[in-house]
């Protein structure tokens, strides 16, 4: 389970947005980068993450390649043709989703 | 700050505690355990390195038990993966033009005589087919390098897919004996009864499976091409 329980229907979009923006990542350094990019608001732990990685790996969405870093092999993932495809309608749902939310919850949305 | 070799020793010897079967899996956690410890220590961590390997265990994966949890998600995942491609090739190679060299196989299958003759010609074309994706799957994944006590997981399940025209083989052979054995009788058919009409079926099946095999291990070995940095 990922820290924040709200986080666990979106993680397969967080996951794909974040290899789209980075083109390939490790599992370590994904679950770092949404502890920066949150400054620790969320924290993704691996016990959730490393499932949803191999379920879009075997749902065809990311694919994999392997690299010697300091005398260990590192599994890369990145996004497939179909995982490319499926971050925008991933993004999409989401969007919905939090307006949704915002309406049912009557937030106003957030003023930068 | 990077770990040192006796460091990475260290962390290798003390996750051979985990019942981790397979060498894919037990590289990925290895690698995600060293590097959090690495970063910890960047930050200023003093700490041992045994009590930083536990941190990491029990925050990041809760524990031995989140460890064999993740394993086993890995495991099921990576099965689901290689039936899913196998199947989609399946799908690849039923074409028209494997329909029409099915269809020209049986058609010519039917000016063979019902003979003995006949089904060992059929019948050794069949046993080669069946044999060959396993031999296939064996020699091409050959290079995928493993520890001696740790299996891979991509070897292990594409050769299960590889024996199954094996498995199909054998349950055509036997399993219509299995009844005859309950009842105390002979089973009296045939097996070069067999009409070369089915069999030619049946090998052009099994060609079919032989192709998308060889599609699956190529498509997985790709990425074994490792990149030394």
């Amino acid at each position: 389970m990922s820290a924040n329980p709200m986080l666990k229907g979106t993680l397969q979009t967080i996951i794909l947005k974040l290899l789209e923006d980075n083109s390939q990542m490790y599992g370590y350094e994904i679950t770092r980068k949404v502890k920066e990019i949150t400054t620790g608001e969320f924290i993704l732990t691996e016990g959730a993450l490393y499932p949803a990685l191999h379920k879009l790996e075997a749902d065809g969405m990311l694919e994999t390649f392997t690299e010697v870093v300091d005398n260990r092999v590192r599994k890369y993932y990145r996004l497939t043709e179909t995982g490319g495809k499926e971050v925008t309608d991933k993004l999409k749902e989401a969007q919905v989703f939090i307006d949704q939310l915002q309406l049912l919850l009557n937030l106003k949305p957030a003023v930068k | 700050m990077k770990l040192t070799y006796w460091d990475l020793d260290w962390v290798h010897n003390r996750m051979n505690w985990y019942d981790i079967k397979y060498q894919e899996i037990y590289n990925e956690l290895f690698d995600h355990i060293t590097t959090a410890i690495e970063e910890k220590k960047q930050t200023g961590d003093t700490r041992s390195l045994e009590t930083i390997f536990h941190d990491v265990v029990d925050t990041d994966f809760g524990g031995y038990l989140g460890i064999e949890k993740v394993a086993q998600s890995h495991e099921s995942g990576y099965k689901s993966k290689v039936k899913k491609m196998m199947w989609s090739n399946f799908r690849h190679y039923i074409n028209f033009r494997s329909f029409a060299f099915t269809l020209a196989l049986m058609l010519i299958s039917f000016t063979f005589p019902l003979n003995k003759m006949t089904f060992v010609i059929l019948g050794s074309m069949i046993l080669v087919a069946t044999i060959f994706p396993s031999v296939f799957s064996y020699i091409k994944l050959r290079p995928i390098k493993r520890s001696q006590d740790k299996t891979s997981l991509v070897y292990s399940h594409i050769i299960t897919q590889s024996n199954l025209p094996a498995v199909a083989l054998n349950s055509i052979l036997w399993l219509p004996k299995i009844p005859y054995i309950f009842m105390g009788e002979e089973f009296s058919y045939k097996i070069y009864n067999i009409p070369p009409s089915a069999l030619a079926l049946w090998l052009a099946l099994v060609i079919i499976f032989d192709l998308s095999c060889i599609r699956l291990c190529k498509q997985e070995i790709k990425q074994f091409s490792i990149i030394k940095n």
